[in-house]
């Protein structure tokens, strides 16, 4: 197995440890996230009665799959050792750029989501671009980037009605089945690009040490590129599947979308100083999250107090992924 | 014949201070050359030049009896110049295959990175440098400094290193350890490759080298075969700055 700490749910079978030893693995890995998600289901489950319904348990899993798709990306970026805090404004022009394809140019629906994705790879490699030319920190390129995507995507939107798309592009949005769908199919082609790929599991060297991947020839500006060209494609297309879902665009979805993905990768343990993680962690980390958002709401809590709950736990992943650096 | 490696007139300035100035050094197939002087007198800087790690200001690099173009790692490597770093070895958070094999991953005919064969790679490399060497699935943080050095050294064997350069290989290790790597030193000179070996230890230089070069301030101070010189003669060209050989 490469990298002994990136496997978690989406496995390398067949290696000469034999399968089972790799399962057994990779549920060392994760065992501590997916004993807390049980303990919050299962207190959800206790503590309110329209909770315990499959409907129940099936909204989770469709409301958090728009942001587990934007976290996908993320889950890499940060396993690289780099950050996008703007992804959220990528949502937001790619959502607004594919409805104006669609409801203004009469694009057909194939051409606008290809489109659109291409706008998103495009927005994210700027970001990588701009940091590996001037060596400006991750943090800063991308809040810019988080505030000028964002006046772009209102720009475009001015003034114009984007709602009532072709069925065949509503499609993507059905039920929660088919963001669901689609979640999954994103989080398994994630993880054999972080697994199986050289430029995906390079992601793993650069963030643990930059400076040795390299001396070792792995072309680090260029990789970096890369990982930030996939975060900015999967936040189009989460946009995409959110617009297809909503039925209208709008620039001021995606807000905070960054900020939430950042979370459920941390809370799903990967480590927010990069180098280690992965995907099936972050799915995890995301299903936590959104079993108390939804769980809390049966209870009658307001969002309001959810975001503190949320940022609350936050801390505490961190602090977790901190401690156990330490010790190490 | 050519020499393997022959450093002409190098120099690298990092913001005016002159880190190496106008130093030239050969190195032969099968030779183990030693670099030794104070920290900061340019062994290491002089290395990473040929490493790729640094750009040089003037200066050529010729292997095999052709000029070489060096400006990077990766050119480096395309030359069969393997370096073991002191301190920037290993990638901490990567098991031993995965840092064996970073930046040349083994593939699948279909294109996608081969753990499978990293690992048996990996397995029988160091049945053959390190025995003891078993923890191969954990991350090498977890690794003593020895079997630590024995993953950086396998990644040069592995690939068929025709020029190694070693900064402080034993620094970190134990006495066994350390013997250990003066075996395989020797081991590998015999196959054929020449060796840059950089140390702060003068005694084991002179049992490990089959010259010795003397650096101070950037400047080489001078280059003598082991059996020509005595270790005071070798720590008056490190203290002093002067060979005794030329002035005698």
């Amino acid at each position: 197995m490469s990298q002994a700490d990136s496997q978690t749910a989406v496995s390398s079978p067949g290696s000469s440890a034999g399968a089972l030893d790799v399962l057994k693995h990779n549920f060392m890995q994760i065992w501590q996230v997916l004993a807390a998600l049980a303990l919050i289901y299962g207190f959800f489950f206790l503590m309110s009665e329209p909770f315990r319904s499959f409907d129940t348990l099936l909204s989770i899993f469709g409301q958090a799959s728009i942001l587990a798709i934007l976290a996908c990306g993320t889950t890499i970026v940060l396993i690289s050792g780099g950050l996008d805090l703007s992804v959220g404004s990528i949502f937001a022009v790619v959502g607004v750029t594919v409805g104006i394809f669609m409801a203004e140019w009469g694009l057909p629906p194939v051409l606008a989501v290809g489109l659109g994705l291409g706008m998103g790879a495009a927005l994210g490699a700027l970001n990588g671009t701009i940091q590996v030319l001037t060596k400006v920190p991750a943090f800063i390129v991308t809040l810019g980037g988080l505030t000028a995507y964002k006046g772009l995507a209102e720009i475009l939107a001015s003034g114009r009605d984007l709602s009532r798309f072709p069925e065949s592009f509503k499609f993507l949005g059905t039920g929660n089945t088919v963001p669901m769908l689609i979640m999954f199919a994103v989080a398994l082609l994630t993880g054999l690009f972080l697994t199986k790929t050289r430029l995906g599991s390079r992601a793993f060297a650069i963030g643990g040490n930059e400076e040795v991947a390299r001396l070792s020839g792995v072309p680090v500006a260029k990789s970096r590129i890369y990982y930030y060209m996939l975060g900015g494609l999967l936040a189009g297309l989460a946009a995409i599947v959110e617009v297809a879902k909503l039925n209208f665009a709008m620039p001021a979805r995606g807000q905070s979308y960054e900020l939430y993905a950042i979370a459920a990768v941390v809370i799903g343990g990967t480590s927010l100083f990069g180098g280690r993680g992965g995907v099936g962690k972050t799915l995890l980390g995301m299903f936590i999250m959104q079993t108390i958002i939804v769980g809390l709401s049966y209870m009658g809590v307001g969002t309001s107090y959810q975001r503190i709950a949320i940022g609350a736990i936050i801390i505490v992943a961190v602090y977790w992924d901190v401690w156990r650096r330490s010790t190490r | 014949m050519a020499p393997l490696v022959e450093m002409k007139n190098i120099s690298i300035a990092f913001g005016g201070v002159q880190a190496v100035d106008d130093v030239s050094i050969s190195l032969e197939a099968g030779e183990v050359v030693g670099l030794l002087g104070h920290n900061g007198a340019g062994k290491s800087t002089l290395i990473k030049i040929l490493s790729g790690a640094y750009k040089m200001d003037s200066g050529e690099i010729w292997i095999d009896g052709q000029k070489a173009q060096i400006t990077s790692p990766r050119d480096a490597r395309d030359y069969n110049i393997e370096t073991i770093y002191q301190t920037l070895a290993l990638a901490d958070n990567l098991d031993a295959a995965s840092n064996l094999f970073l930046g040349r991953e083994l593939t699948t005919p279909l294109g996608f990175v081969d753990d499978d064969r990293m690992e048996a790679e990996t397995r029988k490399i160091m049945a053959r440098l390190n025995p003891n060497f078993k923890k191969l699935k954990e991350p090498v943080s977890a690794l003593s400094g020895g079997q630590r050095q024995s993953v950086a050294i396998a990644r040069a064997v592995y690939f068929n290193a025709k020029i190694l350069i070693m900064d402080e290989p034993t620094a970190a290790l134990g006495v066994h350890e350390t013997a250990m790597v003066a075996d395989l030193i020797q081991e590998l000179k015999k196959q054929g490759l020449g060796i840059f070996l950089i140390s702060h230890d003068t005694r084991e230089m002179m049992e490990l080298c089959d010259r010795v070069a003397v650096m101070k301030n950037g400047r080489m101070i001078g280059a003598e075969r082991v059996e020509d010189v005595t270790e005071d003669d070798i720590l008056s060209m490190i203290i002093l700055g002067k060979n005794p050989k030329v002035a005698a």
